[in-house]
């Protein structure tokens, strides 16, 4: 089955609007990428792609807030990227779910955007939208496909 | 959404499927009403209504109508009736039909199908035996949107992960993307046909067990007697009918006998 | 009574807190199976467990095969809660001892709907 942009979009509702009660509209991409935050998990199996989630640090708050339903600036920068993380590993978790064999899931990986390799493998895809009124990317890299020849290196999750 | 509009609408739905439609529910009927009108290429709510109104009932009328049914559903809501099912009311019938060897089940109101599914997946878990008997399970509603859905046996991963249990999931499914699908064993179970409740009901053979749940709570104290009395004469003697947790018999039609089984209320003819 | 949850996102064990918490039970958390173990010992009376599967020290999978491998813990009952989807994984988590299997994301609606299926009652619902 062919993975496309719009069950990236299906599972990144079903993650953060139906389980979290935020809600997504979708938006074009900024580019300011380099000023976000990132968490990533890795996929490996026949095919290895790594799914990248972006947010400033407002959006991370404010995500951890919902998660922990706590109040306005009361948690720890360490529970603002746990939060974080697990958005990236629920995500993560189901992109790999509909490849349709088994592949292994790393554990998130969080860092700064700044040296972020912007340019794209062919087959990768991108969907942002707008959550609590910051932009909220989801980036599916593709790192080998079975078929495709291998595309360059990439930072390692 | 206008006063004159929504009193359309409300006696169209009234008139149609016997759901009312209270006053204060009209935000509920325009944030329905709003996308179908987009979709069939209306401006306004308005001019949606104002094409209804100078127009004979035909689709147009029978998607409004659909557009104001609640479809929610899950598989093995309340479990427990699926529990008496399992462990009263199907061994029982086993036993009495042993020598007809034929059961018949009729599913009414059975929206998106995880309902009848249930059933299906309990009889082929749980009474392997019944693969040689002659078992139908006749599962309509009133909506063919919601029917074709049914059909397709196709279901996204939030409607898998309620109420169904893992190993169910892991026999009776096969993932294909974003979509769980119900296995061909199972499907065929299962026959999906319109009927509307209120309407006169097609020739039906006589029914062991019925389950019509979550459905009367939208009518009428005389349309769901009507409607009870319809079940009563076409439930066997001996056969089982089941409710929604939040409807009865009571008041209703005496011709029931309510039974506790396995902490939920079963209703059986009365003889 | 008392119920486990591990799981290595603390705001993931939050969640299932939240949840858990009002059906009467205090709970116990663990980031990880060894930790996990560690409060097993500590609270005997632990009844139920909702673990995760991919955590760092010790996987979910790993922690279920040990508790089912030791009898003292054969009333316990194991909900696993994973981002893991594939059929063939819900299906060895069965195989290895789990009661119930829930996918995240999950609303709290469906993991209840999963404890009722294995019989855990809800005192504080009804
Ligand atoms: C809330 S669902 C109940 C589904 C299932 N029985 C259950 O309990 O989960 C109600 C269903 O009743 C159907 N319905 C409403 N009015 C009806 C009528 N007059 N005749 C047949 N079905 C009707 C709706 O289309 C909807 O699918």
């Amino acid at each position: 089955m062919q993975f496309d942009e719009q069950m990236l979009q299906q599972i990144t509702i079903d993650v953060c609007q139906s389980m979290l009660g935020l809600e997504l509209l979708p938006m074009s991409p900024g580019n300011d990428m380099a000023h976000q935050l990132v968490a990533s998990v890795e996929i490996r199996g026949t095919r290895h792609t790594i799914v990248e989630v972006f947010a400033d640090d407002q959006l991370m708050a404010s995500i951890a807030e919902v998660m922990f339903a706590s109040d306005r600036g009361s948690l720890s920068e360490e529970e603002i990227r746990d939060a974080f993380c697990e958005i990236a590993n629920m995500i993560g978790g189901n992109v790999k779910g509909t490849y349709g064999e088994e592949a292994n899931l790393s554990l998130p990986v969080f860092g700064s955007a700044q040296d972020w390799i912007e340019t794209l493998p062919q087959g990768s895809l991108r969907t942002t939208f707008k959550c609590c009124g910051h932009p909220l990317t989801i980036i599916l890299r593709e790192v080998a496909a079975p078929s495709a020849e291998l595309v360059g290196s990439v930072t390692s999750a | 959404m206008e006063t004159v509009d929504f009193d359309y609408v409300r006696d169209l739905v009234r008139k149609r499927s016997a759901i009312v439609l209270e006053n204060e529910k009209s935000y509920l009927v325009e944030s329905r009403l709003q996308p179908l009108a987009r979709r069939e290429g209306f401006a306004s709510i308005n001019e949606l209504v104002t094409k209804l109104r100078v127009t004979g009932f035909d689709g147009l009328h029978s998607r409004v109508v659909e557009a104001m049914t609640t479809n929610e559903t899950l598989f093995f809501r309340d479990l427990q009736p699926f529990e008496a099912l399992r462990k009263v009311i199907l061994p029982e019938l086993i036993e009495k039909r042993m020598s007809a060897r034929q059961l018949r089940i009729w599913c009414a109101a059975c929206s998106t199908g995880q309902e009848p599914y249930s059933i299906a997946m309990t009889i082929k878990e749980h009474f392997p035996q019944l693969a040689t008997w002659d078992v139908k399970i006749l599962a309509t509603d009133l909506s063919t949107q919601v029917l074709e859905k049914a059909r397709s046996g196709s279901f996204n991963q939030i409607e898998i992960n309620r109420g169904l249990p893992a190993p169910f999931i892991v026999k009776y499914f096969d993932r294909q993307g974003m979509n769980w699908q119900l296995k061909e064993p199972v499907r065929q179970m299962i026959e999906f046909q319109p009927l509307n409740l209120i309407e006169a009901w097609p020739p039906m053979s006589s029914m062991d067990i019925v389950f019509i749940r979550n459905v009367l709570i939208y009518f009428e104290v005389q349309t769901k007697k009507e409607i009870l009395k319809k079940v009563r004469r076409l439930l066997r003697p001996d056969g089982v009918l089941f409710l929604g947790g939040a409807e009865s018999t009571f008041n209703l039609d005496d011709s029931f006998a309510r039974t506790e089984i396995e902490k939920t209320s079963v209703y059986r003819p009365q003889s | 009574m008392y119920a486990l949850i591990v799981d290595d996102s603390r705001a993931m064990r939050h969640i299932l807190r939240k949840i858990v918490e009002p059906l009467g039970f205090q709970i116990a958390e663990a980031g990880h199976g060894i930790e996990g173990f560690q409060r097993l010992a500590e609270h005997p009376e632990i009844e139920l467990v909702l673990v995760d599967w991919n955590m760092p020290e010790m996987n979910g999978i790993d922690f279920v095969k040990a508790v089912r491998a030791n009898p003292d813990y054969e009333r316990i009952k194991l909900v696993m809660v994973t981002t893991e989807t594939e059929p063939s994984k819900m299906a060895r988590a069965l195989m290895t001892g789990v009661d119930e299997f829930l996918m995240k994301p999950f609303t709290p609606e469906m993991l209840l709907s999963k404890l009722q299926l294995i019989g855990v009652s809800m005192p504080l619902m009804a």
